[in-house]
Parts: structure tokens; sequence; C-alpha cells
């Protein structure tokens, strides 16, 4: 539970979240889902419930993308995951680095610095910080948001390869499209609860609807963001 | 162990604006001021004045524009979620920025010497180094405050003027204050421009009765500045953050 003064922004969030899954978590912006993936994190203080991590070393188990792109803009694409890689104690080689910066697709800008990147690879880099350290747990917050599809579309083989790998990958989005081509399981949060929960086959049989687009805007009254 | 350091360092030399005030206005003012007043007398004084103006733009002002930047893009938020320990952090950069600094002032010091003519012998350097050290310190954790109370860069430009250009005008850096009313000269005696560059003064003449009072005043004042920044320092522009549970446990982040 979170509660910022009066107004009680996350309540009845329960969610698990296991290896090698795709977790998507949806909703209207102000629905709570960034406070959530922030709580899980330990990056804000929740008012009330818990968060359990079964993993040995849980700060170095977690690789985190939040909707800022929080760079080091002096530094080149190379030297910045060299020092979030430090930040983990993990010492990378430039050949390891070459090699998460390629499957990123940002190979060929390795040595640009990150103020110079585009908005696309700056996402990228952005999730490629959160490979440094070979996490079993990923946080992805709006990871394709405002990007060209050619881009969004790198991204979500990017996740895929990372869930095949046996990397539990959670991430929030508003692309309906998206979340079903991706997730294994959808959390549907609105106002603070979740209100939906379940594979995206099981979610529209359950609520008869037509399109997770369809389900999205009768559970939540809204239309899509 | 070193690669933090080692990066931060990289990055503040590339801190292209506060190297243009930290080396080459400082050297354009030694210029500019040397011709206008050529007496040796006075070129001594203002070559100590130019090394203080560039060790406050670079570790005090420079680094309160990082600081307030790197707040707001979210480097300290993402820190948070690693295991590195923020003063791990904080002290890396504040160590490279401190040396980065420290060549700034090397090199306005060398141009004063070697392209100015203005005397400055090896010994004189040496014993600068203790004030120089402390004066960079105290002028980065003043900067480390500014970037805390700042939430923008032109809250920063502000308080940054607020702070430093009354203590520019009430110290010594390109005057001397001895026909100055006596409440300036008690307002500058508190002020840790004035001591640092009375350390320096000091060390150039060998008056080590006069430098040591002055290391003591910077000492103080790097010790307000070190509990200002920790009382002010935020995480995060929007509130206070909590920790992960601690390796090996699976435990409650919080409990309800």
């Amino acid at each position: 539970m979170k509660r910022y003064g009066n107004r009680t922004v996350v309540r009845e969030v329960s969610l698990a979240i296991h290896p090698g899954e795709v977790v998507a978590i949806i909703g209207p912006n102000g629905a709570g889902k960034s406070t959530t993936l922030e709580m899980i994190l330990g990056l804000r203080r929740p008012d009330g419930g818990e968060v359990v991590y079964r993993l040995p070393d849980a700060r170095r188990s977690v690789g985190v993308q939040l909707q800022s792109t929080p760079f080091f803009p002096d530094l080149t694409a190379a030297e910045n995951l060299e020092l979030f890689a430090a930040f983990y104690g993990v010492r990378l080689t430039p050949a390891e680095v070459g090699a998460i910066l390629d499957r990123c697709g940002l190979g060929e800008v390795a040595r640009t610095p990150a103020s110079r990147l585009s908005g696309g690879q700056q996402k990228r880099l952005a999730i490629a910080v959160t490979l440094v350290h070979r996490p079993r747990v990923i946080f992805l917050d709006e990871p394709t948001a405002a990007l060209d599809p050619r881009t969004r579309q790198e991204i979500r083989h990017l996740i895929r390869s990372l869930a095949a790998d046996g990397t539990a990958v959670v991430f929030t989005s508003h692309e309906m499209e998206e979340v079903l081509r991706l997730a294994d399981r959808v959390v549907l949060i609105h106002r603070g609860r979740v209100r939906a929960a379940g594979t995206p086959a099981e979610l529209l049989a359950r609520h008869g609807a037509a399109s997770l687009e369809d389900l999205y805007l009768r559970l939540t009254g809204t239309e899509v963001d | 162990m070193w690669a933090p350091l080692r990066i931060l360092t990289r990055a503040a030399f590339r801190d292209r604006i506060s190297l243009f005030w930290s080396v080459l206005f400082p050297v354009g003012l030694l210029a500019g001021l040397g011709i206008a007043f050529p007496d040796p007398g006075y070129r001594q004084l203002l070559l100590i004045g130019v090394m203080v103006f560039s060790a406050v733009s670079f570790a005090a002002m420079g680094t309160a524009f990082v600081v307030m930047a790197q707040r707001r893009q979210g480097v300290y938020k993402l820190l948070r979620a690693t295991p590195y320990r923020t003063a791990a952090f904080v002290a890396n950069l504040a160590a490279a920025r401190g040396l980065v600094t420290l060549a700034s002032v090397a090199l306005v010091a060398a141009a004063g010497a070697v392209g100015f003519g203005i005397p400055l012998a090896p010994a004189a350097v040496l014993r600068m180094v203790p004030g120089l050290a402390l004066g960079i310190l105290c002028c980065t954790l003043i900067g480390f405050v500014v970037g805390n109370l700042a939430g923008s860069e032109p809250q920063v430009s502000m308080i940054n003027n607020l702070i430093f250009l009354p203590m520019f005008f009430a110290s010594e850096m390109f005057y001397r204050l001895d026909g100055a009313p006596a409440w300036v000269r008690a307002v500058s005696r508190l002020l840790p421009v004035q001591h640092l560059v009375t350390a320096l003064r000091s060390a150039v003449s060998g008056d080590g009765t006069g430098m040591l009072p002055a290391l003591a005043a910077l000492l103080v004042w790097t010790g307000v500045a070190l509990g200002l920044a920790v009382a002010t320092f935020r995480w995060d522009p929007d509130g206070p953050v909590v920790t992960l549970p601690r390796p090996g446990r699976a435990r409650a982040v919080a409990g309800g």
C-alpha cells in the first residue's frame, strides 16, 4: 500500500514473479504501476504490505530500467555500462561490454557520448545497463514508450530473448498489442488495485472480451492512454 | 575498486563548461588584469586570486550543477537500486571533481608562472597543497549543498551567485581589503574563500603563522559543509526512499 497524504495510490496489489516469465503491468496513467514497481525495488517506502525476494542477493539479482534515462552524459555508452557494472561490483572486459551493447543494438555507438544518443538509443542503453550484472529479474518501466516501430520491435525481441535465457521480465506498458505479443501474464491495475490478472487468453475468456484493449477499456472505464 | 573513481574522473575532465570557468576564464582574467595592472606585487596577488576563482568554479559551482542534474535525471534513484553504497559514490564523485579541480588550478598557476612570468617557487607550490586540498574539498561539499537545494539549472545559478558573489567581493581575491570598512573585513574573516586566499598567499610568502589559522578555519568550514551536504542530500526529487532487503534473506521491505 502507498499513500500520498490522504490519497491512496496503491492498495491490494499482490503479484508473484517466476523465473523466465514475462509479466506485463498495465493500467491508466496514475493507476499506480510505477509506484508499485518502485516499492518492489525499494525505491519508495510502502505504507503497508510487504515485498519478498526469494533470491540469495536481491540487489545483485535485480536489474532496473526507470522511465527516465539516467546516464552520465559526458561518458560514452560503453563507459556508462562499465560504470554501472562497477556499481554492481562487476568488472566487465571490453569484449563483455561490446557483447552487451551488440545485444541491445548499440554496438555502433559504443564510443558515442550518452548525451548524443537518440531517444531510442538511450532507452536501449537503459536496458543494457540492466544487464551488466546478469540479473535474474528485470523491471522495465515503459521500455518502448515514445519509440519508433523498429526500435520497439528490437526491444521486444530483446525481452523475449532474455526470458528465453531464464530471466524474469516485468514491464509496464500502454501498448496493448505489445502486451499481447510479449506477456506470459498480465496484471491490470486501476486506481491502485489489481482489477485482473492472468494469461492474456485467460483474461479474454474470463471477461468475454474481444481484445486486450476491449478488456482494458471495460475494466478501467477509460480510453487507452 | 577504482573503476568508479577512474570513470568519474574521466567524466569530470569532459565537463567543458566547468573547465572553461576554471581554466580559460581565469587565465583570461590573469592576462587582462595583468596587462591593466602591471605591478609585480599585484600580479602575485592576482595569480592567487585567479587560482582561488578556478578552484571555486570547478569544485563548487560545477559540482552543484552536476549533482542537481544527476538527481533530476534519476541517477541517484537508479544508484539506490544497486548494491553500491551511496557514500562511496559521493566520495568518488567528490574525489574525481577534486582531482580535476586540482589539475585546473595547476594549469592556471602554470600559465601565470610560465606565460606571465609571475614567480612561484617549487617550495611555495608544495606549501600550497594542504590549503588547496582542503579548500577544494570544502568547495566541493558546498557544491553538493547547492546541488541538493536547487531543483533546476536556474536555481543552481541563483544559489551559486547568492553564495559566492558576496564571498568573492568580500575577499582579497583581486584587491586588498586594508581600506575597506571594518565590518567588511570582519565578514571576510568568516568566509571560506578568504581563508583559502590567505592559506595560498601565506604558502607563497612562507608565512606559516598565517597559514595555520586559515587551514583551521577551512577545516571548520569543511565540517560544516559536510554536515549540510549530508543533511540536505536527497535521492529523489519526489521524496524519501528505502533500501532493498539485505542479501541472503527473503524478508519484507516494510510491514503495514
